[in-house]
């Protein structure tokens, strides 16, 4: 949830990103190189900057396949 | 009362054209002459005001909504940003407090990485995934995380394990501030309830042997504080 919040403050600032997991690959060596409790467990990567370009179209499937309302 | 509304309602018109209210937040922009209506004519549109102002909220969750569907991947990125490293620090800093967490054990951990710091992450990345990846595979691979090397800054964000059995069987122990009593009046929940997550979540992390254990260690005590019936079968 963190993520999705940082993300879509930054995108309103006009800052890019996109989320990466190469946890727990990197998990030791992130916690040894900067001195992070051992037992913090790495979640998402969400990478910024300035973006290069807009995001292009964005394909949805049929809304319907995926929401249920019951008793509306 | 009513001078002082109505002298109230001239200073607000007087600083209103100087109000430019952002144009995401509309909703704005059309409520503050409703309530300068109100301070005008009080008795008269008072109901017309509720009603009006209930009508111009039935929307207010869209600026919201399309702020989740403008929010995009984007690649590659640039090694510069359009907000100083001051509001990155602040952005984070508020979603994080404002993110929920079950029962507000607040075990999310942010690590924002910058520049210098976050190019030394994504070595790390590169270093370990070389060691991994086919000899034939890693070009792509290398080609990837230079990418993401070459952005301004990473935001990584960490779980800490919050060990619910410290509620349950030792809350004076250091781990947690809160005792069981005051999670469950907090919360609304019942003990049982808690139990059930502290297993669903431990379940593959925590052996049936310990958690048996924690839960011996310190049976349960009634207090007038419990919200629901403790049900220690649960």
């Amino acid at each position: 949830m963190t993520q999705l919040a940082v993300w879509t403050a930054f995108e309103l600032e006009g800052l890019g990103a996109n989320l990466q997991h190469y946890n727990p690959l990197i998990d030791q060596q992130v916690t040894e190189t900067w001195d992070l409790p051992k037992n913090w467990e790495l979640n998402a990567q969400l990478v910024f900057g300035a973006k290069v370009a807009e995001a292009g179209d964005k394909s949805f499937m049929d809304i319907k396949e995926r929401f249920k309302v019951f008793g509306a | 009362m009513a001078s002082s509304s109505l002298l109230l309602a001239k200073r607000l018109s007087l600083l209103l054209p100087s109000i430019k209210p952002l144009p995401s937040f509309r909703t704005h922009s059309t409520r503050l002459p409703h309530q300068l209506q109100l301070f005008s004519k009080p008795v008269q549109t008072q109901t017309r005001f509720f009603t009006q102002s209930y009508k111009s909220s039935a929307n207010m969750s869209q600026p919201f909504l399309d702020s989740l569907k403008d929010r995009r991947s984007h690649y590659p990125l640039k090694k510069e940003s359009p907000i100083d490293d001051k509001k990155i620090q602040d952005i984070v800093t508020q979603a994080l407090l404002h993110t929920p967490s079950s029962f507000n054990s607040q075990s999310t951990r942010v690590v924002v990485l910058l520049k210098a710091e976050h190019e030394k992450l994504w070595e790390i990345t590169k270093t370990t995934l070389k060691a991994i990846v086919p000899a034939d595979a890693y070009g792509a691979t290398e080609q990837k995380l230079d990418m993401f090397k070459g952005a301004y800054g990473t935001v990584s964000v960490i779980l800490s394990p919050f060990d619910f059995t410290q509620i349950w069987c030792c809350p004076a122990s250091g781990q947690s501030s809160q005792t069981r009593e005051e999670l469950v009046t907090q919360h609304n929940v019942t003990l049982s309830e808690i139990t059930l997550t502290i297993q669903n979540r431990f379940s593959s992390s925590m052996t049936a042997q310990s958690l048996t254990s924690s839960k011996k260690a310190t049976p349960p005590t009634p207090t007038s504080s419990q919200v629901g019936p403790p049900n220690l079968t649960a």
